[in-house]
């Protein structure tokens, strides 16, 4: 099972990212804003990243090369694709099925 | 927001405080004034003085003591609450995969938020077992109860809950306050219907739509307001579109909205219904039908005509959402009016031509160079150039040579 780490400052969706995960055996960190984020990214130990925020050079901000899921409330393709070219490997919209969340992870765990 | 709680005890306090300054300041004055006439001594007016500047001070710490107080308290408070609406989320949470029971009859405030909260992020399967969830627990009762009630912010907090819990028993006394006085209520209940009719696939889903359709009629929001409104329709939108892009009674407001959202969704299954609002005679309209050709990236073949002819209308922004669909007209139709429009007087209809020029292969292209080269006006020169450069279809030393005369 994988080492995930959670950036969300929703509480509701930290949590439910946690139990979701958690649920079938991933090691779950969760960090509720972006610097606590960063620090915990820069650890290296994680082998996927999930996050609500949205930054032109994700990676370069997070200082990791690790897959990066972004969950997202944007529908638009123009986000998606904005997204894809900063870096995101992969991403799910809001509201979302924990069976296809589980499923992304899955994929970009390998 | 700093403060969320406590509102009458802030009021009262600060009350107290003013009422004791207006009564220190209006003993000051008297003394003052007694002591101007010389009916008082010196001395009692620099008691007088003493009194009041500690009155103030004593008022300045009880209210800055109450702020401090109120802080420390309310943090705790939230963290507490905090911890129980976790608490709560995991007991739900474990509900919908039968790993636990679903928190107790009648739900507590915060039992109740974590509940909404969960089911505002999940769909699917999932999803519907909580709303199923929620709907046992009575959620939805006290949802509708609030939604009855006479105060204003009541009924907002319950329609903002029943967009989260999207339940589909609790569509229709949404629906019923789409024709609500303030405007507000009006928006959280389209909004709440499109949130739960996004989400029905089984029965009733068609009379669902019907019922939307005729309630976003009646709501009378803005255009920008209904668009935002349908695009929360996802999977649904197409049902409810069809029925506002064939109803001739549909507002014109509410069709440039249906107009935007074809667009935006690049649904180009309405390319027809939105051709044929290319030539109404409101030029928003107008405008919102090309736009959502252009978007849609799809202009039927009877209404290419109509893109050419709307390179000269009037209306400036007409003629610029003109120019970004005739892209989507074969070129061998559209190059000699966007090489026209490329001498607009508009500098944004002189851009959107020659993009869309540049969009239609190679006849586009040549004819931008040839724009470039010999277009008799002189700013449709320069645009052409540029929009070639900026595309890298010519280096900037090539320029010159093009505009060189043969």
């Amino acid at each position: 099972m994988s080492s995930i780490l959670v950036i969300d400052d929703d509480p509701a969706a930290a949590k439910l990212l946690e139990l979701a995960l958690g649920r079938v055996g991933h090691q779950v960190d969760v960090a509720r804003d972006l610097s606590s984020g960063q620090r915990a990214a820069r650890s290296g130990h994680h082998d996927l990243m999930i996050l609500d925020v949205f930054m032109p050079s994700l990676r370069a901000e997070l200082g990791s090369t690790v897959p990066v899921l972004v969950l997202t409330g944007h529908r638009q393709e123009e986000f998606l694709a904005r997204a894809q070219e900063a870096g995101a490997t992969g991403y799910v919209t809001k509201p979302f099925s924990v069976r296809d969340l589980l499923a992304e992870v899955a994929r970009l765990t390998g | 927001m700093w403060r969320r709680y406590g509102d009458v005890p802030y009021t009262l306090l600060v009350f107290a405080v003013f009422c004791l300054e207006v009564l220190g300041l209006g003993f000051l004055t008297f003394t003052f004034a007694r002591r101007l006439f010389g009916i008082l001594p010196y001395t009692q007016v620099q008691g007088a003085l003493v009194g009041v500047i500690a009155l103030t001070a004593a008022s300045l710490s009880m209210l800055t003591g109450y702020v401090l107080l109120y802080h420390a308290l309310t943090r705790s408070r939230e963290q507490q609450a905090n911890q129980r609406i976790e608490a709560w989320t995991e007991q739900w949470f474990n509900a919908v995969y039968g790993d636990g029971a679903l928190p107790p009859v009648p739900l507590t405030s915060e039992a109740l938020e974590a509940g909404l909260n969960l089911r505002h992020l999940m769909t699917g399967d999932d999803g519907r077992q909580l709303a199923e969830a929620l709907w046992r627990t009575g959620a939805a009762a006290t949802l509708l109860a609030q939604l009855g009630s006479r105060r204003l912010l009541d009924r907002m907090e319950a329609l903002d809950g029943l967009a989260r819990a999207r339940l589909p028993t609790t569509f229709a006394p949404v629906i019923r306050q789409i024709t609500h006085p303030e405007p507000v209520v009006r928006l959280m209940a389209a909004r709440a219907a499109a949130r739960t009719l996004a989400e029905w696939s089984g029965p009733g889903r068609q009379e669902a739509i019907d019922a939307f359709a005729r309630g976003i009629g009646m709501a009378d929001l803005p255009s920008g307001a209904a668009a935002e409104t349908m695009l929360l329709l996802e999977g649904n939108a197409p049902g409810v579109l069809s029925r506002l892009l064939t109803d001739e009674a549909t507002p014109v407001s509410l069709l440039r909205a249906a107009l935007d959202v074809v667009g935006r969704l690049r649904l180009g299954e309405f390319a027809y219904e939105a051709a044929v609002r290319i030539s109404h005679r409101d030029p928003e309209v107008r405008a919102a039908a090309l736009r959502a050709l252009g978007r849609a990236g799809r202009v039927p073949m009877r209404a290419r005509d109509s893109v050419v002819i709307a390179l000269m209308d009037d209306t400036e922004y007409v003629r610029i959402q003109a120019a970004r669909a005739a892209a989507f007209v074969p070129a061998k139709v559209a190059a000699p009016a966007l090489y026209e429009s490329l001498g607009d007087r508009s500098w944004w209809v002189r851009r959107a031509s020659a993009e869309s020029l540049l969009r239609s292969g190679k006849w586009g292209i040549a004819a931008l160079k040839k724009a470039a080269r010999a277009h008799p006006d002189r700013f449709a020169r320069d645009m052409a150039a540029q929009v070639l450069m900026d595309a890298q279809v010519i280096r900037p030393e090539e320029v010159s040579r093009l505009k060189a005369p043969a």
